[in-house]
């Protein structure tokens, strides 16, 4: 099962697949739980797993499915734990005794200011279980009622009881509604972004002083093949570009193909989004992030690796002007 | 340089998901309605993937959140990114239906070390994009190996009785398939 003290580097896949058989699976979870360098590799190949999973075909659920599951958690409320205590300014006294003591094993001071507060529960807290607890035991003692009529007991309980069912009951349903508008915002959020840019799009397509170029390819036409062609519009004065292309062939892996921006002004081309075509042959770039006011005389298209390039690298794959 | 759909866009300024988990352990259901509007598209969409079928999909898509909902802490910071952790729990869960297994017992120990961050949408669309384009150029023996073991759920014997290769070629198949992808995504 192990080598050298080591799961294989086959069985490490197929243990990140959950799909060792289960005895098998067992001694590897066991070894995995004290061996780094096998968990290590694990975190890896799951992170791999995780970039394989995002090739199948995204799809949105039906927004049922998000109304049962978010019912469903309104239907499981949790315990709600007491928020992060915020420091608050409080000047702690100690009572003379305490403080004699204190002053011997701590140098903490007695006055607390809001800076170096610690919460007041923690503050209580920690002088409840730190500091003479039975002494507190002892204090606390003759305060307590000896004799307490058993029906006001519990009908104080019973009136904290309704208290806090009522006060549940309304934070639940506050947190309904809160959970609703978030998700309404979100989705206006994502709505009104997608507008704007949209519209930043027609502007630039339609815009009465855009450039228009049409991009050809350079390469010899074969008979009978339909040869890459692109489309930029671009606005100088706004820094905006859109631009499309079509029967492109698929960039090799590791390749990426990058659109440049020939400044009029004979400075160095200026890159201007990489893209990579679908299955047919199509790409597009929208609006990339250019700096206002270069007046173009042309776009061209180069392949270069992943990641792209400072400078185009020949042969220039498509060209206009 | 960057471009909206195809370019290396990275946009932030989105909640943490740390600090999102932070207040779903604390029973704050809006925040866990932030989290199903990140995550859900993914987790289902592997699931449906899977099982072939939207109700199933559906019934593990709430299984994950509720799983999140109840138990947060499942999740820790140092097991990466949460989107990808949903991602390889809602697999497993789903082989699991699939399979008709019990949840696997250690179905929510997945420590995963991955550089991209799939709360930001564009950086998922890129990394999209990316994984299927290297997926596509893979040898076809290694990318049906790796769907069927992935996807279907399938052990190394069951791949090896399909295509009759022997039991290690398979393992190597698989294993071989993710170093590509992990090579390639790394350039």
């Amino acid at each position: 099962m192990t080598i050298g003290n080591h799961i294989p580097e086959d069985d490490l896949v197929l243990f990140a697949l959950q799909l060792l058989p289960e005895d098998r699976m067992r001694q590897a979870t066991i070894h995995v739980e004290t061996c780094e360098t096998c968990r290590s590799e694990i975190a890896k190949l799951q992170g791999d797993l995780v970039a394989y999973s995002m090739t199948a075909d995204i799809v949105a659920p039906p927004p049922e499915a998000r109304e049962r599951v978010l019912r469903q958690v309104a239907k499981e409320p949790k315990p709600v734990l007491p928020p992060d205590p915020e420091p608050v300014p409080v000047a702690v006294v100690d009572p003379p005794e305490r403080t004699d003591r204190l002053r011997r094993s701590t140098d903490r001071p007695e006055r607390v200011d809001r800076t170096s507060a610690e919460p007041v529960f923690a503050t209580r807290q920690r002088r409840g279980f730190q500091v003479e607890a039975a002494e507190e035991d002892e204090r606390e003692k003759p305060r307590r009622p000896s004799r307490v009529p058993w029906v006001l007991a519990w009908t104080g309980w019973a009136v904290a009881a309704g208290c806090s069912f009522v006060a549940g009951l309304q934070f639940h349903q506050r947190q309904q509604i809160q959970s609703t508008i978030a998700a309404q915002q979100a989705k206006l959020d994502d709505v009104t972004k997608q507008s704007a840019h949209a519209q930043d799009i027609l502007a630039t397509l339609t815009a009465a002083n855009a450039m228009q170029v049409t991009l050809h390819s350079t390469a010899d036409v074969k008979p009978g093949t339909q040869t890459a062609t692109a489309m930029a519009a671009y606005l100088a004065d706004k820094g905006a570009l859109v631009f499309i292309a079509t029967h492109l062939d698929p960039a090799p892996i590791g390749k990426t193909y990058e659109l440049w921006l020939m400044p009029a002004d004979g400075r160095n081309p200026m890159p201007a989004g990489m893209f990579k075509p679908d299955a047919q042959g199509r790409a597009r770039v929208m609006m990339p992030q250019l700096p206002t006011g270069i007046d173009a005389k042309g776009f061209g298209v180069t392949m270069e690796n992943e990641g792209g390039a400072d400078v185009p690298t020949l042969p220039v794959l498509l060209a206009g002007t | 340089m960057n471009s909206r759909v195809e370019g290396p866009v990275i946009h932030g300024g989105t909640t943490q998901d740390g600090q999102l988990l932070d207040r779903v352990r604390r029973g704050d259901e809006q925040a866990m309605a932030v989290l199903y509007e990140r995550y859900s598209k993914i987790v289902y969409s592997v699931a449906l993937r899977v099982l072939r079928d939207s109700a199933s999909a559906e019934d593990v898509l709430q299984d994950v959140f509720l799983g999140v909902w109840r138990r947060p802490e499942s999740f820790i910071s140092a097991r990466g990114s949460l989107g990808g952790w949903l991602a390889v729990v809602a697999r497993n869960r789903s082989i699991d239906m699939l399979r008709r297994k019990r949840p696997s017992l250690q179905v929510e120990e997945v420590y995963l070390a991955s550089p991209f961050d799939l709360a930001d949408e564009a950086e998922r669309n890129i990394l999209m994009q990316r994984a299927r384009a290297v997926i596509m150029h893979l040898p076809l023996e290694q990318r049906k190996t790796l769907e069927m073991a992935y996807f279907d759920g399938l052990t190394h014997s069951e791949i090896a009785e399909i295509t009759g290769d022997p039991l290690g070629t398979v393992k190597t198949r698989i294993r071989n398939a993710l170093l590509s992808l992990r090579k390639e995504l790394e350039t």
